[in-house]
């Protein structure tokens, strides 16, 4: 009960603002940012024993919506209603109160406290002293955990549990307080396939206990599995509700798209050239086994598979990220038909080879330096000479750059965190393209940038191999991957599940392979 | 205009700005400290200090801190005493004092890179050994140093100008340039900023780190040449809290102490500041005992116009 109580005991009118009981729903909910409408009349309602899956893309209105519902923003216009009741919800104190609990991502835990102190983090102590009943708060935390059919011990260090196991405790920490509508965000966006069924059977424990779920999730194949009904968002309006049953991948994805999916990947193909990068037998301990694969001049190289399946460990072997130290990557890789070794990242940019990594902000960006020198970082030979920075080459560098990948920002004096992402991942390609790059290698190109933002690196993509740079894509978007490359290449648990050229297969027998 | 101000205001010469504001009030309210006499001794006790803080600002830069740097003043004055003592020439000890300069940086960077110790237990281990040993050359004593030609660094002047301001100077300037013009800079800047994203760019991080160490190192021993000059002798308690006064002066400047930025001429306007600070109190006859104290206020109160300036305290940190 804990601190969930004594907002009842605050209520001068108990039954006032009442918990859910049974249905949640919204009705005509606006919602503008300075003008521009990020909601326009949503309605929707939520029932108890159902999972909900809110599916858009980046923009499209679901994560507004969810933050009206958990109070962090107001609507506009419109009406939230509890069992028919409309209700004011104006702070996140309101939605808790009745009964919108929040399911943050394992990011917002503590990894040094254990399970039952994260489960019970903003409620330890029912005192106005802030005296804690130890003994108490493991019992309450063990029978949480057992309601959810959940087998932890609640004094392990959360940091020693597994990811997807906090991921649990992050649920579990959001049911300590009485709540009836649950909210996960992108859940198992940083899960393996695997590890995700717990969090999937976690879902289906609660709609088994009654509660009213919403599920967030890019994972389309997750989302059909586990919801029983889709609410779909396009540019802030809600398109429908549509039955999970009824639908399938592709239908979804057209859905949310709002067209035909084919249009999104303008992929230019050319004439096969010889060859550029070949790697042999690339592993890395508990990470990648044995993966060969064959680069040529003008096609692009796409590696599929799901999260955890060993993408990044060929982007990261290929840089030579597992150059030394532990974990240590072992194999071959030839470029123009030479072998080489990369033993750290200098090494593989010094042959040429450049990664747009999948965390953008921590491995491909100084987010908090310039843009001009995040342009210059990986080419300071070029544009120096004994170590003297020549401004004048400097400029007419970024000038081309700002040219030929159309980067839209004012001074290349500002840091590159007042860019768009879409911009932000173009100056990431500059640095590469100022080194003069080869190979380059996209580890998620794509992700958190907008539609729009897409197809223009999808273009770039297309110019590079024009130029004869190598590329290789990376993703587990499976249709980005089969739409913008030649050759295919399927990772699962580590291992190459298959090899194909992308015209041959369709993206529903790939996927079966994932 | 407002525009250009604005500017101005987030730019690195806002903190010139403050060292004017404070000089002109000094200078009122001690019409003393406006003599050019003055002013020269405030630039020239500068110096040592001021020296140190450049080196210090490359450190900082790469998101690390020098707590040595005193000690290593310290060491160097006393080595090089005990070497003039024993008749070697002047050529010879200055250039072993550069040495030893930039081998406890080296020590100090390679203690933090390959063996992965924190940089402000690396700096303070090193800053015992150095005042450690220094008390047991020493056992309190001072050391004189009678070779005349050694007086040039800290006493001498040329056009009129002490020497230990030319060298300030210089120092200055080429401490600037590299961090402006000079690929170095921005590596360093970027290792404070990122190290990650640095090394995923090509730059070799440890190698850089160590570099700004020994750079440290370099300044320790450039001051350490000027102090001991000026007093023509060494003693265990020469470097003593300059360290404190150099991350001060680094801090006032503008540099973040978690790396990513470094300032020169924010650094040599926040030594400046410290020392005018100093002698304004001195020439208004302030309680000795007192000084210390206005001096810890006035840092807070110039990092407290820093982080209004910048808009740092109506952000929400958590936030972002």
């Amino acid at each position: 009960m804990g601190v969930f109580s004594e907002v009842i005991l605050r209520q001068p009118h108990e039954g006032e603002i009442n918990m859910i009981q049974d249905k949640l729903e919204l009705r005509g909910i606006c919602k503008s940012f300075g003008g521009i409408k990020a909601l326009e009349d949503i309605s929707f309602e939520l029932h108890s024993g159902m999972v909900y899956g809110l599916a858009g893309e980046n923009g499209a209105g679901k994560s507004t919506t969810m933050k009206i519902i958990n109070g962090a923003y107001v609507a506009d216009a419109g009406e939230i209603l509890v069992d028919g009741v409309p209700v004011k919800v104006t702070s996140p104190q309101d939605a808790q109160r009745i009964g919108v609990g929040m399911v943050y991502q394992e990011l917002s835990l503590l990894p040094d406290l254990n399970v039952a102190e994260n489960i019970f983090i903003s409620h330890l102590s029912q005192r106005k002293s802030g005296y804690i009943n130890w003994k108490n708060i493991h019992e309450k935390a063990r029978e949480l955990l057992h309601m959810m059919e959940i087998d932890i011990d609640t004094h392990i260090r959360l940091g020693d549990l597994k990811v997807a196991q906090q991921q649990l405790i992050a649920i579990v920490r959001a049911l300590s307080r009485e709540c009836k509508v649950i909210i996960l965000d992108e859940p198992t966006s940083s899960l393996t396939d695997k590890d995700s069924t717990l969090v999937l059977n976690a879902v289906r424990r609660l709609k088994a206990l009654g509660y009213i779920v919403i599920y967030i999730s890019h994972k389309l194949r997750e989302v059909l599995e586990i919801t029983d009904e889709v609410i779909v968002f396009r540019n802030g309006h809600k398109i429908g509700n549509y039955q999970s049953s009824q639908l399938n991948e592709e239908s979804l994805a057209e859905l949310i798209a709002g067209r035909k999916l084919e249009s999104k990947y303008p992929k230019v193909r050319f004439e096969k050239g010889e060859e550029l990068l070949r790697a042999e037998h690339l592993s890395v301990p508990g990470m990648l086994e044995d993966v060969s694969f064959v680069l040529h001049k003008g096609e692009v190289l796409g590696i599929a598979g799901l999260m955890g399946a060993g993408k990044t460990e060929v982007a990261k072997t290929l840089f030579g990220v597992f150059g030394s130290g532990n974990p240590r990557a072992t194999g071959e890789i030839y470029l123009n038909g030479k072998r080489i070794t990369a033993r750290i990242p200098k090494d593989a940019i010094g042959k040429k080879i450049g990664l747009v990594p999948e965390n953008r902000a921590v491995e491909g960006l100084l987010t908090e330096m310039s843009i001009s020198d995040n342009v210059i970082l990986a080419s300071m030979d070029k544009i120096s000479k004994f170590g003297w920075m020549n401004q004048k080459k400097i400029e007419s560098l970024l000038d081309s750059m700002k040219k030929s990948l159309q980067i839209k920002c004012g001074d290349v004096n500002n840091p590159v965190s007042s860019l768009s992402g879409g911009n932000q991942q173009k100056i990431v390609l500059a640095k590469w393209l100022a080194a003069e790059s080869e190979i380059i290698i996209f580890d998620e190109p794509t992700r958190g940038i907008d539609v729009g933002a897409k197809v223009a690196v999808y273009e770039l993509m297309n110019e590079l191999v024009r130029q004869g740079v190598g590329v290789i894509i990376m993703s587990s978007e499976a249709d980005e991957v089969f739409h913008m490359s030649d050759t295919m290449l399927l990772l699962k648990n580590g291992r190459t599940a298959m090899t194909c050229s992308t015209s041959e297969f369709d993206v529903e027998e790939m996927q079966l392979y994932m | 205009m407002k525009e250009k101000f604005k500017k101005l205001m987030s730019s690195e010469l806002a903190i010139l700005m403050i060292l004017i504001i404070l000089c002109i009030l000094a200078a009122i309210s001690t019409p003393v400290f406006a003599t050019s006499r003055n002013i020269m001794s405030v630039l020239q006790r500068t110096a040592t200090t001021g020296i140190v803080a450049i080196g210090m600002t490359f450190v900082i830069g790469t998101g690390g801190i020098d707590l040595s740097v005193g000690g290593q003043v310290t060491i160097i004055g006393i080595v090089s005493a005990m070497l003039f003592t024993n008749g070697v020439s002047m050529g010879v000890i200055l250039l072993i004092m550069l040495i030893m300069g930039i081998a406890m940086g080296l020590l100090n960077g390679v203690l933090v890179t390959y063996l992965k110790i924190v940089p402000i237990m690396v700096t303070l281990a090193v800053q015992l050994i150095t005042f450690g040993i220094s008390l047991y050359i020493t056992e309190g004593r001072q050391f004189l140093i009678k070779e005349d030609a050694f007086r040039f660094f800290g006493l001498g002047n040329i056009l009129g100008i002490s020497t230990p301001i030319w060298i300030f100077a210089i120092v200055a300037v080429i401490g600037w340039l590299l961090i402006k013009r000079f690929t170095l800079g921005r590596k360093i800047l970027a290792v404070g900023s990122n190290a990650k994203g640095a090394w995923y760019a090509g730059v070799s991080v440890t190698k850089i780190t160590i570099v700004a160490y020994v750079i440290s190192g370099i300044c320790a021993a450039i001051s350490s040449v000027i102090m001991t000059s000026k007093l023509m002798s060494a003693s265990a308690s020469v470097g003593e809290g300059m360290e404190m006064d150099a991350i001060a002066a680094v801090v006032i400047g503008g540099t973040s102490m978690a790396g990513g930025n470094g300032y020169i001429v924010g650094t040599v306007a926040g030594a400046l500041i410290i020392t005018v600070i100093t002698n304004w109190m001195t020439l208004a006859d302030v309680n000795p005992y007192l000084r210390d104290v206005v001096k810890g206020l006035i840092i807070i109160v110039a990092l407290l116009i820093d982080n209004i300036r910048r808009g740092k305290l109506r952000k929400n940190d958590m936030a972002g």
